[in-house]
């Protein structure tokens, strides 16, 4: 009971404070993001996915092998987007492409209907864009790949467009 | 914003779709089969893949065939947002207040807020209730 109270006490603080997003990470529920001062943070084992991200996608999806994958894949192309050279269109809109394939994977795997759930498509989709744009840098970086994209057409891939 | 972005969206989804469906779709596709298709014009204070998982929405619920056994594909048509309210323009009001607040390393809190369960938990923090209310208006 007293290690209720406590419990109770310690989320009411962390609450009243304005700190639920470190109450998250210090549980896991958010990954402990890099916030190094580059774009591409650090990817130690060269996977195109920042480690951050990556171990936090292994650990809560570990027994969802393809759902992990589909993530990883994702987080793979949105890294691309925060740090592809801006002057270099022929390669955003291929990094674009990358997206599209990413993202139809992402919705093959993610099949849930509920808009509220964490597996639905779209949040887990835009929890790893929140973690990929963690920095201002990283964020002005994104948006400004997406004002590259103006005026770029694409249409939804037909069948599997999941890497593994 | 999510009202702009669906009336955006359903003006041009009848329009286009109504379109297609006089000439039977098969102008944008240069082959025989019959196509339908769904473009979807869009970039109002959204990114792309934004406008393609609202077109993947609409994907769930129409399938890859129409009732006539037509096939049905998807097209966003990106159009970003000029001027004075732009994302960026949008992401430089949101620094400002993580700056005020003395948050200013926690920008993933700017797609945070755009997860129904994470919004769910930030949403009664003084700052954010007051910029989230902002935007509305």
């Amino acid at each position: 009971m007293k290690k209720l109270h406590f419990t109770f006490l310690v989320v009411s603080i962390l609450f009243i404070s304005g700190c639920q997003l470190d109450f998250w990470e210090s549980s896991g529920r958010i990954p402990k993001l890099d916030r190094t001062d580059t774009l591409s943070g650090v990817d130690a084992n060269n996977d195109g996915v920042r480690d951050d991200i990556e171990k936090w996608i292994k650990k809560r999806w570990e027994k969802e092998p393809l759902k992990q994958k589909a993530l990883l894949q994702y987080a793979k192309a949105a890294q691309k987007s925060v740090m592809v050279d801006l002057n270099n269109q022929e390669e955003i809109e291929k990094i674009d492409e990358l997206d599209t394939r990413a993202q139809n994977c992402l919705w093959s795997r993610f099949t849930s209907n509920d808009l509220h759930s964490e597996n639905h498509p779209i949040n887990i989709g835009k929890e790893i864009d929140a973690y990929t744009t963690n920095t201002k840098e990283r964020l002005t970086h994104y948006l400004a790949y997406n004002e590259k994209l103006d005026g770029t057409t694409s249409r939804l891939p037909e069948g599997d467009t999941c890497d593994e | 914003m999510n009202k702009i972005i669906f009336i955006s969206f359903l003006v041009w989804t009848l329009a286009i779709g109504s379109l297609q469906a006089q000439n039977n779709a098969t102008n944008i596709c240069n082959t025989d089969e019959k196509k339908v298709a769904f473009l979807f014009f869009n970039g109002v204070w959204n990114t792309k893949k934004d406008a393609r998982n609202l077109m993947n929405l609409l994907k769930q619920r129409y399938g890859n065939k129409s009732s006539q056994g037509d096939t049905i594909v998807y097209e966003v048509m990106y159009n970003t947002t000029k001027g004075k309210y732009s994302v960026q323009d949008i992401a430089e009001t949101f620094a400002q207040k993580l700056k005020e607040k003395g948050l200013s390393i926690r920008y993933e809190i700017y797609y945070l807020l755009r997860v129904p369960y994470a919004y769910d938990m930030l949403k009664n923090i003084p700052w954010i209730k007051e910029y989230t209310g902002s935007r509305k208006s």
